[in-house]
């Protein structure tokens, strides 16, 4: 694949924090198994962010490897970052996970990342029936926090508006409870619990999970209709106010639950509520970790 | 030991075949085959012939679940006083499968039926697989064209193997030829037989030379040697441990068991299980000997290509490529396979 | 059809508390013991709770019971901790190998033990007492962390009135009590303290992994032990006993089945994954 003007200033970047020793690990992306995949890239040495690449197809958000124990061990970390996954970097210095100087932020102005199905049968053009829907509600297409800034050549996004984002969402809204839950155990019950939604979110950082904690069982360890009821319930409120949005727990899930109607809505009662937006402002208190007098109070009855 | 089962060859138009899938339903078979569903393919319950999408290469998942659901009831107990009550989960499973058709699968998929059956029957005998394999019927359909996280070749099976399938149909033009390898295919052949003309196993359409990429006793004797291996925990720092490949795959086999119920009543169930979790071999002390994601990834490479081989004379893998394609760190097993090979 | 993976019921028959969070639990099923021998397992649990992985504790030619021992540290055994006598604990197994008491035959027995992983050693040292003029000198060497922690301590003096048998009790420094008779010091160097030779002997060690490393070392490298001669146990992460659910595979061997007995030397050729 051609070196992109992108590429060029990325590995530029790259290779001169890892000879200064500013880093001592970057996590970037690389060309992947198939020409419409890239995959993370991690690098040590300055020699070899010659791969170092970055497009349509960077769909992961590299922002998960920062809560990974063998990644910490590096110290200093340099991290590539499309805006939306930079605020899940903003999240978890919110949240005190990583702190702000052990990450050197990377930001790539993105247009918009292809659906990886899509992309596997060979979609190369970026449009808006082509990228996810978080990148057509997408506010921070260039990252707002970040030591180092990289442009884009892709084309502005073109958003005409025909293509609704998370529609779902409206319909959902608009449907009784019963109707909701009949929707919502339709989905549950495809899930293998394979926690790989919690695997892929940069959120999902606790160190043992409250499934794997028995004394006592909180949630039902089986895949049928309790267990998984359960599972995505405690998951969606878990990160309710703290979802930045990456959509990584619906693109991993191998049975296709679109676990992102779950989080949208909830980032946006939250929004409606509370005013606040997960992973926008490092110095921001996380939203349930704070009480306002001003705080939405109608459920006290 | 019972006398092995002459192979017998049939041809069925396409036409005929649809009719063949269609009547069986009506005569009240399950039909289970690709099929569309939310934007993607999977293996479920056809209603018609029409509704399997015979087209796609594979399904997203395997259609494990169908010998080894991802939960299943060992025993159901009871409290009563100080009795304890007791019931046993086979009883549920007594016949399970018998009127249930895989339609449609691949040549991998179907590998993967014989390859676990070995686990659940090397010294005990786990009976809830067995019923359910012993029942299940597996008409498979060769693949034309693998795309490149295929490798059934290079692990000793090839796109248009009948191992494991109880028929193979092979396309050709308009019609298909079948290829009969057990009572349990040729029953099903029997149910309307007069959709089916015979033919020698001539007119059976020979195999391609599918050429293979890499040597997996190489993989193998690479894993022989090392361990220990700086490849594991660099390669696989990319890994987050999400256990997609050991779900979406048709031979990983790992289970769990546990309790769940109350003061009453409750069951014994198991569980799919990965080895890709930390928590998975985590001893009550604390101490955990695979602590890495790298040391994780290498255990399940471990056990497909070296562990199972030596006990079983195969590897624990069909080369379906399902962990690579759905992996979402887009680590390649093919890939991995092959730099183990080279670096051997 | 069987379901190899359902239990039996068996009654408890007595329970010992050892320590503040251990204790022994004998059973019974119709009164008498099961079939099994001196290294093997099963999978106990109180219904409901879950399963949990234990070695046999005692003699299988002491008729009428089996024991196990176990410490309270997750929901199977809390479960089990709240059993009392009369109640039912399901039990399956036995399961793997054992120790090999044809290889011990004539032999001089060292016997280690460290905290509770002195329970399966108890299980093959009482077989041996049970069998007494088949074995040579008897050494046992007992450690815990402080005295507190030590296992078995009214039937220490049982153990000592066997013939040619030496009874070395021990805890670590800092873990003795005023009154304490005992040794003090850590295994292994009590181990190399004593006047033992590798020749005609077999040693039989169990307990913490540290421990294990450090007494192997002692016995190979001080006192001339065969790789062959020195037995132990893995204690891998299990479930299903039986060699299917893919939890404790060190390298190719299934702990479960082709373990979880295994010599030295065994040891030696598995990879670092225990």
């Amino acid at each position: 694949m051609a070196k992109t003007k992108t590429d060029e200033k990325l590995q530029k970047i790259a290779k001169d924090l890892l000879e200064s020793k500013e880093i001592s690990l970057l996590i970037g992306y690389a060309g992947g198994s198939n020409p419409g995949r890239m995959r993370p890239f991690f690098i040590t040495k300055p020699e070899e962010t010659e791969k170092l690449s970055f497009g349509k197809y960077a769909v992961q958000d590299l922002a998960v490897f920062l809560k990974k124990p063998e990644v910490k061990k590096f110290g200093k970390i340099g991290i590539v970052v499309k805006g939306c996954d930079e605020k899940a970097v903003n999240a978890l210095i919110q949240e005190f996970q990583i702190s702000r100087d052990d990450v050197k932020i990377i930001g790539v102005e993105c247009n918009g990342v292809i659906r990886q199905n899509l992309a596997d049968k060979g979609e190369t053009k970026v449009s808006e029936s082509t990228v996810y829907d978080k990148c057509l509600i997408c506010e921070e297409h260039t990252p707002v926090l970040y030591d180092f800034i990289v442009e884009s050549e892709e084309p502005e996004l073109a958003v005409s508006g025909n293509v609704k984002p998370y529609a779902d969402i409206e319909k959902l809204e608009a449907m009784s409870a019963v109707e909701k839950n009949a929707f919502w155990a339709k989905e549950f019950d495809k899930c293998i619990k394979c926690y790989a939604c919690r695997q892929a979110c940069p959120l999902c950082y606790c160190s043992r999970c409250i499934v794997e904690k028995n004394m006592p069982q909180w949630i039902d360890t089986n895949s049928e209709e309790t267990g998984n009821a359960q599972w995505n319930l405690i998951r969606a409120y878990h990160l309710s106010g703290r979802c930045i949005g990456c959509g990584e727990c619906e693109r991993a899930c191998p049975v296709n639950i679109p676990l992102m109607l779950i989080n949208e809505k909830m980032a946006r009662d939250v929004y409606k509520l509370f005013g606040y937006k997960s992973g926008k402002d490092i110095d921001a208190k996380p939203v349930f970790g704070v009480f306002a007098e001003s705080d939405f109070n109608d459920f006290i009855k | 030991m019972e006398e092995k089962f002459k192979e017998k060859y049939f041809e069925i138009s396409a036409e005929n075949l649809k009719r063949f899938i269609n009547e069986i339903i009506a005569d009240n078979y399950e039909v289970i085959a690709p099929a569309n569903k939310d934007g993607d393919v999977f293996y479920g319950r056809i209603n018609r012939f029409e509704d399997a999408n015979l087209d796609v290469l594979l399904p997203k998942m395997s259609y494990k679940e169908f010998l080894l659901p991802g939960t299943e009831t060992l025993f159901e107990y009871s409290f009563s006083g100080v009795e304890t009550g007791i019931k046993d989960g086979l009883e549920a499973v007594n016949g399970a499968n018998q009127k249930r058709i895989i339609f449609g699968g691949r040549p991998c998929d179907a590998g993967a039926g014989p390859i676990m059956e070995k686990v659940f029957n090397w010294d005990y005998k786990d009976e809830f697989f067995n019923e359910r394999f012993k029942n299940l019927t597996i008409v498979s359909i060769a693949c034309e064209k693998p795309d490149n996280y295929c490798f059934c070749t290079e692990m000793q099976l090839s796109p248009e193997s009948s191992y494991g399938s109880d028929i193979l149909l092979k396309k050709a033009g308009d019609k298909y030829f079948a290829t009969v390898t057990s009572e349990k295919g040729l029953n099903l052949v029997k149910l309307r037989q007069s959709l089916f003309n015979e033919a020698g196993n001539d007119k059976i359409p020979a195999d391609k030379d599918w050429k293979k990429i890499f040597e997996i006793e190489k993989t193998k004797s690479f894993l022989d040697k090392n361990f220990e291996h700086n490849y594991y925990q660099e390669r696989f720092l990319s890994c987050i441990g999400c256990g997609v490949c050991t779900y979406t795959c048709p031979t990983c086999h790992c289970f769990d068991i546990q309790d769940e119920g109350n003061l009453r009543e409750g069951r014994r169930i198991r569980n799919w299980d990965s080895c890709q979790f930390g928590i998975f071999t985590l001893h009550t002390s604390g101490h955990n000997p695979r602590v890495t994601q790298g040391d994780r990834y290498r255990q399940r490479l471990m056990h497909k290509f070296k562990i199972y081989s030596e006990k079983f004379d195969k590897y624990l893998c069909v080369g379906c490529g399902r962990c690579s394609r759905n992996c979402p760190e887009d680590i390649d097993i093919k890939e991995v396979a092959k730099d183990l090979a080279e670096l051997a | 059809m069987e379901n190899i993976y359902l239990p039996k019921l068996a009654e408890i028959k007595e329970i010992i508390q050892e320590t503040a969070d251990t204790k022994t639990v004998r059973l019974t099923i119709n009164g008498g013991s099961i079939d099994f021998l001196p290294g093997q397992f099963g999978e106990f649990s109180y219904i409901g709770e879950g399963e949990s992985t234990f070695g046999f504790a005692s003699s299988p030619l002491r008729k009428g019971y089996f024991e196990f021992c176990f410490r309270t540290s997750g929901r199977a055994t809390t479960g089990i901790s709240g059993l009392n006598q009369g109640d039912k604990i399901a039990f399956r197994g036995p399961y793997g190998n054992y120790f090999d008491t044809s290889k011990m035959k004539g032999k001089d027995l060292v016997f280690v033990g460290g905290g509770i992983g002195m329970a399966p050693v108890k299980s093959i040292m009482e077989y041996c007492f049970d069998e007494r003029d088949d074995y040579g000198k008897i050494t046992v060497l007992y450690g815990a962390r402080s005295v507190g922690d030590l296992l078995y301590k009214n039937i220490f003096d049982e153990w000592k009135k066997y013939k040619n048998t030496d009874v070395i009790i021990t805890v670590d420094p800092g873990g003795e009590t005023s009154g304490w008779t005992g040794k003090v010091g850590f295994v292994p160097t009590v181990l190399e303290q004593l006047p033992l030779k590798g020749e005609n002997s077999v040693a039989i060690v169990c307990g913490p992994p540290i421990m294990i490393k450090f007494a192997l070392k002692s016995l190979e490298e001080k006192m001339g032990f065969d790789k062959s001669d020195i037995i132990t146990t893995l204690e891998n992460r299990m479930k299903c006993g039986l060699g299917k659910c893919g939890r404790c595979n060190v390298g190719s061997v299934y702990v479960c089945k082709d373990g979880p007995v295994f010599t030295a030397r065994e040891l030696e050729s598995l990879p670092n994954d225990f």
